[in-house]
């Protein structure tokens, strides 16, 4: 695993991040840094996440909370990506016959009219 | 890129800096990488309008494009980790979400885990389950000064065990750090969770943070508003005397640079700005009223002059 940043690598690091800007996310718990023997540090996905976070800030200036809500939607939409990639990759797994009455399942539900 | 900036972002060459703004804002909307994850076509489009909005957003560099003194080449953002590639891998500690406590994982897939756990469910096979503990929030009230300094404050968990929570410098209300392997226990053979204190920094009587400057209010006398001089004042370093000019009026704000907090990943500190207050005497006295009174006669000025009536 790549070694953690300290607070003045990140801030270094990641485009248009200011000391008084970490600040407010901080605060909003858009990231949060792990205790360790070097103080507080960040990973390298905290790293991407708050490029992310300059991005929308930048581009929509909004309210650290409101970032903050907006960013926890990213996560669940991955969070579920991830997961039915998970079931997809165990369907595919299923033999043949199995295989196909789930596609056939998904499928009618997926485009089923109410 | 070679495309036209003013057609990537679909806007007429007059546009206006904030018709930019909105078209581009629009194109993020949609295409954003971390938005639209796995759609190559948006992701190519977001690029595109990124560096055709960093071109003309600035007013100077879009002139010089006008005037074809630069073109829209080399204005290719620098590669850049998107937030995607780490967000779906299964280490992310954000996407079970903070906000929830329970016990229930917040998995859409705990019941049929649960179930599974359980023992009940299909029943032929029986695979034992390992996950990750929950992450667990706790609070932790610090004083004002050891926000601004730092400090090592215990926390004692609800199993008893007591862990140290090492304050940084300058954190902020609001502030969560994680402890590592110091939340719920894990499913099976998964690793605990993390647990999350969030600090919460009481008010000080006197100091209060604005970003990393402090702000006092300092009353001070008549005598000193009019005659200025030496006047002590409280820093978050112990009493200096700052100089009160003469003729000081409430509302004049001194600076003094370097005494406020430190910033955020650098050894700088901000300033503590001091607002000063000019306060009556507790009685005034007759001879205060004879004076004032004398005074007026041949000293009258008027400090609203220029206001509405």
């Amino acid at each position: 695993m790549t070694r953690s940043l300290t607070e003045a690598e990140l801030i270094e690091a990641v485009q248009n991040l200011t000391s008084e800007r970490l600040s407010r996310f901080l605060s909003a718990r858009i990231v949060i840094p792990r205790q360790s023997d070097r103080g507080l540090v960040y990973e390298r996905l905290d790293m991407a996440r708050l490029q992310l976070a300059c991005e929308l800030d930048d581009q929509y200036e909004m309210e650290p909370d409101a970032l903050s809500m907006v960013l926890s939607l990213i996560d669940q939409m991955h969070g579920l990506r991830a997961e039915l990639r998970e079931v997809l990759r165990a369907i595919d797994a299923q033999p043949d016959p199995v295989r196909s009455q789930l596609v056939e399942r998904i499928g009618t539900a997926r485009f089923r009219r109410s | 890129m070679s495309d036209d900036p003013y057609s990537v972002l679909g806007v007429s060459k007059d546009a206006s800096a904030a018709e930019i703004k909105k078209a581009y804002r629009r194109i993020a909307k949609d295409c954003h990488p971390d938005l639209k994850p796995g759609d190559a076509k948006a992701e190519a489009r977001f690029k595109a309008a990124a560096a055709a909005y960093d071109l003309l957003k600035d007013p100077e560099t879009r002139a010089k494009f006008d005037r074809g003194e630069i073109d829209a080449s080399g204005q290719e953002r620098p590669q850049q980790q998107y937030y995607r590639e780490y967000a779906e891998t299964a280490g992310n500690p954000y996407r079970s979400g903070g906000g929830f406590q329970d016990d229930d994982m917040s998995d859409i897939f705990a019941q049929f885990f649960g179930n599974r756990r359980g023992g009940g469910f299909g029943g032929a096979r029986t695979h034992e389950f390992h996950a990750p503990g929950h992450d667990v929030n706790y609070s932790l009230q610090i004083s004002f000064l050891d926000a601004v300094f730092g400090a090592t404050q215990k926390l004692t968990l609800p199993n008893g065990d007591r862990i140290e929570v090492k304050i940084p410098a300058g954190i902020t209300d609001g502030q969560t750090i994680r402890l590592r392997g110091k939340g719920a226990p894990g499913y099976g053979e998964g690793p605990p969770g993390d647990a999350l204190v969030t600090i919460r920094v009481a008010e000080h009587p006197v100091f209060k943070r604005e970003g990393d400057d402090i702000r006092i209010t300092l009353p001070i006398t008549i005598d000193e508003a009019v005659l200025g001089g030496k006047v002590p004042a409280p820093t978050i370093d112990g009493r200096v005397n700052v100089t009160v000019p003469e003729g000081t009026s409430s509302g004049k704000t001194l600076r003094l640079r370097g005494k406020g907090v430190r910033k955020r990943g650098s050894d700088k500190r901000g300033d503590q700005l001091i607002e000063l207050s000019v306060v009556m005497p507790d009685k005034i006295d007759d001879e205060l009223k004879q004076f004032m009174q004398n005074w007026r006669k041949s000293h009258s000025y008027d400090p609203r002059k220029g206001m509405p009536a």
